[in-house]
């Protein structure tokens, strides 16, 4: 039932994770600390890392490949998705123009040689050639072009022949064409529709087979594995949530339902406050956030199934708040943006609804009550050892690799990670660093030390010279473009003014041919380390350089480094208010036992199934831990109160788990990595959890009464 | 029954006219048969119509069977070198592919190959002397050339009208060539 509410309120998020919106953040910040924010910010802002590489495989036919690519580059050049390609010249016109135009700032006015370059631009003219490249012989008499199509083929061509802006792999037959996007990797609808023009033009040219690769691609591909599986988890979810429903009415207990927009009125409350407290409020937050406020609900079904009024029923529900408040309040220390977030959220939540229902429900209890449904497990001994078993299987746990890595929650299918190797071992080994500047004297620096490094510079300062050589190389112009006698002659006046146009014009803004590098008022510069030596010689001079397989590495050490105490003093803390509450050990670790009988059976399917442990397990253990304490609690309250039979509790405690595991069964199921990993975590742990709570403190209960009557 | 036949003999003769050149072309071209090696200046008039300006040019033409230069002295030196389907431009190591089949329909033209020209075109003569030609098919740059013999049997002038209907005008003097053998 939670999970279901939980991807209900994804679903009505969903719309704007396509987009910038006011209130939702949906960018991948919010994972990393503040250290390593800025640099990540780069990968969704600079459109450098807006590339992106159509891969085309080989046809039937030999030779036919190029001729498809060539057609395909046609039309995406008339695409508004793709801002850029190589392999079309209309593609590339604006930064062809701002790259002649910015020759006086580049190059001193060559007097000695403008009239025989002049004379030369003219003889290409004079040969039979298509009128579009007689214009831009009008435009770039000086041959300029030349030396921005060098600086094309040097950039991202690696291993592959590069031919009229197509990179061919002869070993693969593969063709590939560079196509920049026009918006930022986020935005996936855009790239969904321009994929599909793709595919069409793949379908028109019988292509035998196209696939996209880079950021782009990387996130469509997650965005739409998300979306199948939640489409299967909201049919399921659905139907699970109608029986439920079916059930209430037919038992006549509808009245349980009223619960729901009592945490409808929590949830938003702690929408609200987090909105207040942090501006905007993560999408991921708002997935997993509610399952977390979810968790009240066990609070509301275990005081209707007992009594609404009953203090004793209030308390155990108190303490079980505050135990799922332990783990909660703790990790909002964490220097992860997200969980800090999904915590205030999560907790707020959590208090506020727990304050609704006892508010309520005290108020009017006859609305809430309802009368058991007669139910209590058999005693089973070999269930209850199992259940023990299962608890010491925890230690499994510690055995298991933690895998903390980004990559952990990114969804590839298998044709794409063949792709990937493919191109990371055609491209090399070489690391980018990535340094931001707010001013271009940094990016100068950065060139020059480079270059005395011999490491490879991209940025703004690799075309641009500094500004007072910019100056000097103007000031010669001047001659050129007030229209001295000596260039003041029919040629230039009838077929070169659009070169004079350019050279000569008024020019604001940042040049479109570096519009890869800048973004909001700052300057990208790009280091690459060739070997270890370089590598370490980044990092002494540029210690806020930044490379991505650093950041990748960093966020694991980051949030491993705080799992290893939070972790361990949570637990400590839950069993001393547990310890405290009971003024005793041992029904405090009885009302332990089902988180870790249901941690045991987690860490048990791991190496049975070879599941990973990662960051998002990690969340579904914390939702096991918040339910499977609140059931431990009030099974050992129950039998603490000398009551035989306890249809109430049971009733309330089948009721919670049955609707919690039917709500995280279907995300076992789902392909992507997080909700694979968030399934099989919160499936194998209610179940387990259900073993403890229902056998496991029934057995343990009675075998210590008989060790210690 | 008749109706066949007269269908199937003009299917047989129309496609035999399509493979074969008109005989007076075939007979006007002849200087250019089995051609081993061709050189011969020219001078070029380019006319950009909608600038209203001319870019005069001279140079050579140098013709092998695998290989053709096209080489200009004025207004600057220049060379075109094509061969084995490749086209190079003055020190450059290719050029764009379009520019490429542009330069490379000129030059398989001006190979005069009466065959080749009978397959690529539609053939008037307008005047003796004189041959146009419009391309079979569209998509080309050129819209119609023109070709002018001199009383020797050697084209004089060349008019080619692109598209854009701008006009190229060649005009051919000193040929020197040799035959196989």
């Amino acid at each position: 039932m939670k999970v279901v509410l939980a991807f209900a309120l994804f679903f009505c998020a969903s719309p704007v994770f396509a987009g910038e919106s006011r209130w939702i953040d949906t960018s991948y910040d919010s994972f990393l600390s503040h250290d390593l924010r800025e640099s990540v910010s780069h990968y969704g802002e600079y459109p450098l890392f807006w590339w992106n590489h159509i891969v085309l495989e080989p046809s039937a036919e030999s030779g036919q490949t190029e001729v498809i690519a060539r057609q395909i580059c046609a039309s995406l050049s008339e695409s508004r998705a793709i801002a850029r390609t190589p392999c079309h010249a209309k593609a590339l016109q604006l930064v062809a123009e701002s790259w002649i135009a910015d020759t006086p700032r580049r190059k001193p006015f060559p007097a000695a040689t403008f009239d025989r370059q002049w004379q030369s631009a003219l003889a290409k003219a004079a040969l039979p050639i298509p009128r579009e490249i007689l214009e831009w012989l009008r435009r770039d008499p000086l041959n300029e072009l030349d030396g921005l199509r060098l600086r094309h083929q040097s950039h991202g061509a690696g291993g592959f022949a590069q031919k009229d802006g197509l990179l061919f792999d002869p070993p693969t037959g593969r063709i590939l064409i560079p196509v920049q996007f026009s918006h930022p990797p986020a935005e996936s609808e855009k790239t969904a529709l321009a994929m599909k023009v793709m595919d069409q033009l793949c379908l028109k040219t019988q292509c035998g087979g196209l696939h996209l690769i880079g950021p782009h691609a990387g996130t469509l591909e997650n965005e739409m594995r998300i979306r199948a599986d939640l489409n299967t988890v909201s049919v399921t979810g659905t139907a699970g949530l109608l029986l439920v429903v079916a059930f209430l009415l037919y038992t006549r207990r509808a009245r349980l339902l009223l619960l729901f927009p009592l945490l409808g009125v929590g949830i938003a409350l702690a929408a609200a406050l987090t909105l207040a407290v942090f501006g905007r409020i993560h999408a991921i937050t708002l997935s997993f956030g509610p399952a977390l406020i979810g968790l009240a609900l066990d609070y509301g079904v275990h005081a209707a199934f007992l009594d609404p009024k009953c203090r004793a029923t209030w308390r155990s529900n108190f303490m079980a708040l505050i135990t799922s408040l332990v783990v909660m309040v703790l990790m909002a220390f964490s220097s992860v943006p997200l969980i800090r977030q999904m915590m205030f959220f999560a907790t707020t939540g959590l208090i506020i609804t727990y304050f609704l229902f006892h508010f309520v429900m005290r108020r009017s209890p006859q609305t809430f009550q309802l009368s058991p449904l007669l139910l209590a497990p058999r005693p089973s001994r070999p269930l209850g050892a199992l259940a023990i078993a299962l608890s010491a299987a925890t230690l499994l746990l510690v055995f298991t690799p933690l895998r903390l890595d980004l990559k952990q929650m990114n969804f590839q299918s298998a044709t794409t990670e063949d792709l990937n190797a493919w191109w990371m071992n055609r491209q090399g080994s070489e690391t980018p660093f990535t340094l931001s500047e707010e001013k271009m004297e940094k990016a100068y620096a950065a060139k020059a030390w480079a270059l005395t490094y011999g490491v490879r510079y991209e940025g703004p300062a690799r075309d641009l010279p500094e500004p007072k050589v910019q100056e000097r190389n103007r000031s010669t112009w001047k001659g050129f473009c007030t229209g001295d006698d000596f260039y003041r002659s029919e040629l230039a006046e009838r077929f070169f003014p659009p070169f004079q146009n350019l050279v000569c014009g008024e020019r604001t803004g940042v040049p479109a041919y570096l519009a890869d590098f800048y973004h909001g008022g700052r300057w990208l510069n790009v280091l690459f380390a060739a070997n270890d030596a370089q590598a370490a010689a980044i990092r002494q001079h540029f210690p806020e350089a930044q490379s991505p397989r650093e950041m990748i590495r960093r966020f694991p050490q980051t949030f491993a480094r705080e799992l290893k105490w939070m972790l361990p003093t949570a637990l400590i803390l839950a069993l001393a208010f547990l310890g405290f509450y009971y003024r005793s050990l041992t029904p405090a670790l009885l009302a332990s036992l089902p988180f870790f009988s249901g941690t045991g059976l987690f860490a048990l399917m791991t190496l049975l199934l070879d599941l990973p442990v990662n960051f998002i397990s990690l969340l579904g253990l914390l939702l096991v831990f918040g339910f499977s304490i609140d059931y431990g609690i009030f099974a050992v309250d129950h039998f603490r109160s000398g009551e035989k039979e306890g249809h109430g509790m049971w009733s309330a405690l089948s009721f919670c788990a049955i609707t919690t595991m039917a709500g995280f069964a279907p995300l076992a199921f789902g392909q992507h990595p997080v909700l694979n990993s968030l399934g099989h975590a919160l499936l194998w742990g209610s179940v387990g959890t259900a073993i403890g709570a229902f056998w496991g403190i029934p057995f343990g209960y009675r075998w210590v009464r008989n060790c210690w009557p | 029954m008749s109706n066949v036949w007269i269908f199937s003999l003009w299917l047989v003769v129309s496609t035999a006219w399509a493979a074969e050149p008109p005989v007076d072309l075939d007979r006007a071209l002849r200087k250019y048969q089995n051609v081993k090696h061709l050189h011969v200046q020219f001078e070029q008039t380019k006319k950009l119509k909608d600038l209203d300006f001319e870019i005069h040019s001279r140079g050579e033409l140098d013709l092998a069977p695998n290989r053709m230069t096209w080489r200009i002295h004025s207004p600057s030196p220049l060379s075109v070198e094509w061969k084995d389907g490749e086209a190079r431009i003055g020190d450059k190591a290719s050029v764009p592919e379009k520019y490429r089949s542009e330069m490379g329909q000129l030059l398989s033209w001006l190979r005069f190959d009466a065959s080749a020209l009978a397959r690529d075109y539609a053939i008037q003569r307008p005047s003796p002397t004189s041959f146009t030609f419009s391309p079979k098919k569209a998509g080309g740059i050129f819209k119609s050339m023109q070709l002018t013999l001199n009383a020797r049997g050697f084209a004089e002038t060349v008019e080619l009208t692109e598209v854009s209907d701008d006009r190229m005008i060649l005009k051919f003097t000193h040929p020197r060539i040799t035959y196989q053998e």
